[in-house]
């Protein structure tokens, strides 16, 4: 027997996104005389990778500053997430950019 | 820089928090574990690119995005049969693969009779890691195709009201590695009146409340916040409890000392949920213990294993089964009591931990252990103090305890406000 083929009205269970805009700062032309930030989330192998490119940029540009978040801010060295005030203590040491290692 | 096996889930979750365009440099899965020198030429590889992402790179001009409205949520019309309805909602991302009760306009509606809340009230404004809106009308669907009854409602609402705390760690449990659910622990007259196993079988998904609830709570996880394996949920092996959770009662009837809602300093009267993010469980197995002393030794046994942190500060929940809570409460132990004995006796060598452990801080002195380094043979307990180690009693007849470690802290709410 063939199951009957009805007419159904269904609810859609995704819904919609919170509508989030988050503008990205513009990149420095140069790192010349720059403060780089280095956010290192706790996972294995990440401050390793972190530490190499810090060295590998001092060797190239001049007067580079490094923040090294972990140290700067241990309460950042997590992987749980960051809260508002630990991201604000981040911010206020003003770094011109960041990179972050994400991995495993 | 994201190593490659979670690029998809970098670029949706940096998409979904309102960065369209992101500047990642890829470097290839792993990076940790591996010999340094293998780790030197992926450094070396990916410096070229790091170079020019930190100067050349320019972000695509971002739109706001439309603001949909959260409230109602859209149809889904089609002529088909159910079995038609499972595999297109299967294929929009829209369920998981498990059979599901087809969310009907009028089911519903039948579903928000159970809670006086009105269906666009917005329960958590972004559940990550896809930021869904949950309103209450959401969790009304979720809860029709998790098979749930109307007198459900209040539960799961707050049941939700607790996911989106930041303590509890559910962005976390949502997309991370580790093998995490979440679990409920309901309290209060609420076990009774929407009949909440907590006895035998408890934590299984054997009574209708339990797993529906568990159920649809997964639903609300993995369809509206998208943690959707495998781009998404990252879990390397994950386990059931990941889509269907545990939802248990304390067996209140079986207590031998004050519930946890008690000891929290709720009224004995006020129906409430705590969540938790746990691991898996482990059955402590003890039939042969006559003292409470034995028994203790036998637990403190058990549950001695590192885990991800060392002494850090996230509860570990016992639940201890009657005849188990029975035999601790005739030799004369109280939870302060039990708590200082596990604290004191449930412990190994910090040797275990790698050197980096502690370079990436999952190892540290405290004020217990000021003297603590690597390498050392000194004895660590499994949480940082006595209370740390929390319990509950449930289950029904025998003598199996279970243990759930997990991270994070415990959250509770109250059902009431959500009638």
């Amino acid at each position: 027997m063939v199951p009957e083929e009805i007419e159904w009205e269904l609810v859609n269970p995704q819904g919609v996104c919170k509508p989030i805009l988050a503008n990205i700062a513009a990149r420095p032309s140069t790192l010349e005389d720059k403060t780089i930030g280095l956010y290192w989330n706790a996972k294995n192998g990440g401050k390793e990778v972190l530490e190499r490119i810090a060295g590998l940029l001092g060797e190239r540009f001049k007067g580079l500053k490094v923040i090294k978040y972990w140290e700067a801010v241990p309460e950042s060295r997590t992987f749980g997430g960051l809260d508002p005030k630990t991201l604000s203590s981040m911010a206020s040491l003003r770094a011109d950019i960041v990179i972050c290692s994400h991995g495993d | 820089m994201i190593t490659s096996s979670f690029m998809r889930l970098a670029r949706y979750t940096s998409a979904s928090n309102g960065m369209a365009d992101q500047c990642f440099v890829e470097i290839p899965h792993p990076i940790g574990g591996i010999p340094s020198e293998e780790l030197e030429a992926k450094i070396k590889n990916a410096f070229p690119h790091i170079l020019a992402a930190m100067t050349g790179w320019r972000p695509r001009a971002s739109k706001t995005p439309a603001a949909k409205p959260s409230y109602p949520a859209d149809t889904i019309k089609i002529r088909g049969t159910v079995s038609d309805i499972q595999e297109l909602f299967f294929k929009r991302s829209l369920s998981t693969g498990l059979p599901f009760v087809p969310p009907t306009r009028r089911l519903v509606a039948n579903m928000l009779a159970g809670t006086s809340h009105a269906p666009d009230e917005i329960v958590w404004d972004g559940i990550p890691p896809r930021m869904g809106i949950v309103t209450v009308e959401l969790v009304a669907a979720c809860a029709v195709m998790a098979g749930c009854k109307p007198q459900y409602m209040p539960t799961l609402l707050a049941i939700a009201e607790a996911m989106k705390e930041p303590e509890l760690g559910y962005a976390h449990q949502a997309t991370t590695t580790g093998t995490e659910s979440l679990l409920f622990l309901i309290s209060g007259p609420m076990v009774k009146e929407i009949g909440i196993a907590c006895g035998t079988g408890a934590a299984g998904l054997c009574f209708q409340a339990n797993a529906s609830i568990g159920y649809a709570i997964g639903l609300i996880s993995k369809v509206i916040g998208g943690s959707l394996p495998p781009d998404r949920d990252h879990s390397t092996l994950a386990s059931p409890a990941d889509l269907l959770n545990y939802v248990l009662g304390e067996n209140e009837g079986e207590l031998a000392w004050a519930s946890y809602a008690v000891e929290q300093g709720y009224g004995k009267n006020e129906d409430l949920v705590t969540a938790k993010v746990v691991y898996q469980p482990l059955d402590i197995s003890d039939h042969n213990s006559t003292t409470g002393k034995e028994l203790l030794k036998y637990t403190a046994y058990s549950i001695n294993q590192p885990y991800t942190t060392c002494m850090k500060h996230s509860p570990v929940l016992l639940g201890w089964c009657p005849e188990h809570a029975d035999l601790l409460v005739r030799s004369g132990y109280t939870k302060a009591s039990i708590r200082q004995y596990l604290w004191e006796n449930a412990r190994y060598p910090v040797s275990v931990y790698a050197k980096a452990a502690w370079d990436r801080g999952i190892c540290s002195p405290n004020e217990d252990f000021p003297e603590l380094r690597y390498g050392s043979e000194t004895l660590v307990p499994i949480v940082a103090k006595p209370e740390d180690i929390q319990m509950i009693v449930c289950g029904g007849a025998g003598k199996h305890s279970q243990f759930w470690p997990g991270p994070k802290a415990m959250v509770s709410k109250r059902i009431g406000p959500w009638r």
